[in-house]
């Protein structure tokens, strides 16, 4: 009878490893990235990434020109800013089905740094089942904030 | 033989069932267009997951209010504000008048103070 009942256990193990293989898929991270601001000397680069159950942005400041001027390259170089002219947020959507559009599910608050990298990322219970989106934005300040939004593709997410 | 089968049997009720439900989850509505970047007003999610209704009324809030497309202040000020830490997360809930009644305002609250009564 024992030995039945394992092989019961055994005949439902690959049913099991293929639910938990379908959801486990889901659970990889969606990046956009890319410079969203570029005047040849001050590039923006924001990195918006949105994984399982955490949410996280960068922001990095870049330039063209290299400390001795030789040789330039796109946006290429580490741009270091004092402290707080380095600015990010994110905000998490989930798509709302009864409404056709998409809902603010929780933002982040405008996050200041300085240095040529700011990251900002929390980890975060969601809304429930459903497709969410991240949206990252990034900013340097140069006489203004310049910079931009990145939108990350959406995935069904269960949290 | 003949119980084998039929554990055999109910694994594959078992499957089918489990399989049928995690497709119904999945087979909500998939999105049809990405957030608008230029709306005025957002819907946002309540304590449910689905948009937030208070007062009975579907509510929108004003896009400056999640904390706006740029950032609001200039290096300086974050500074003297000490804001370069991390603050919380934050989400929408219902505004809440005397008595506990929904006034039909949306506020935003730390998402760990978000459920609490």
């Amino acid at each position: 009878m024992r030995k039945r009942s394992v092989r019961a256990a055994l005949a439902l193990l690959p049913v099991l490893a293929a639910l938990a293989g379908t959801s486990g898929a889901r659970a990889h991270s969606l990046i956009s990235a890319g410079n969203v601001y570029d005047n040849g000397n001050q590039c923006v680069y924001n990195w918006t990434a949105q994984a399982h159950s955490y949410n996280s942005m960068l922001v990095r400041s870049l330039t063209d020109t290299p400390p001795y001027y030789f040789p330039r390259a796109n946006c290429t170089y580490t741009n270091a800013k004092p402290a707080g002219y380095l600015a990010g947020r994110w905000e998490s959507w989930k798509w709302g089905p009864n409404v056709g559009a998409w809902l603010v599910c929780g933002t982040q608050g405008w996050n200041y740094g300085g240095g040529y990298e700011l990251q900002v990322g929390r980890s975060t219970t969601g809304c429930g089942g459903g497709y969410y989106l991240l949206q990252g934005g990034a900013f340097v300040y140069n006489g203004g904030w310049l910079g931009g939004w990145l939108t990350t593709d959406y995935e069904w997410l269960w949290s | 033989m003949k119980r084998r089968l039929l554990l055999l049997g109910l694994a594959a009720v078992l499957a089918t069932v489990l399989g049928a439900g995690f497709a119904a989850s999945r087979s909500q509505e998939e999105p049809t267009h990405a957030p608008d970047p230029d709306a005025d007003e957002v819907y946002v999610a309540g304590p449910d997951g689905e948009a937030l209704k208070c007062d009975g009324e579907l509510v929108k809030v004003k896009r400056s209010a999640l904390g706006g497309r740029t950032p609001p202040l200039t290096p300086a000020q974050a500074a003297q504000r000490s804001l370069l830490l991390q603050p919380r997360v934050q989400v929408a809930r219902c505004e809440k008048g005397a008595k506990g009644k929904e006034t039909g305002g949306v506020v935003f609250v730390d998402e760990g103070a978000a459920d609490r009564p």
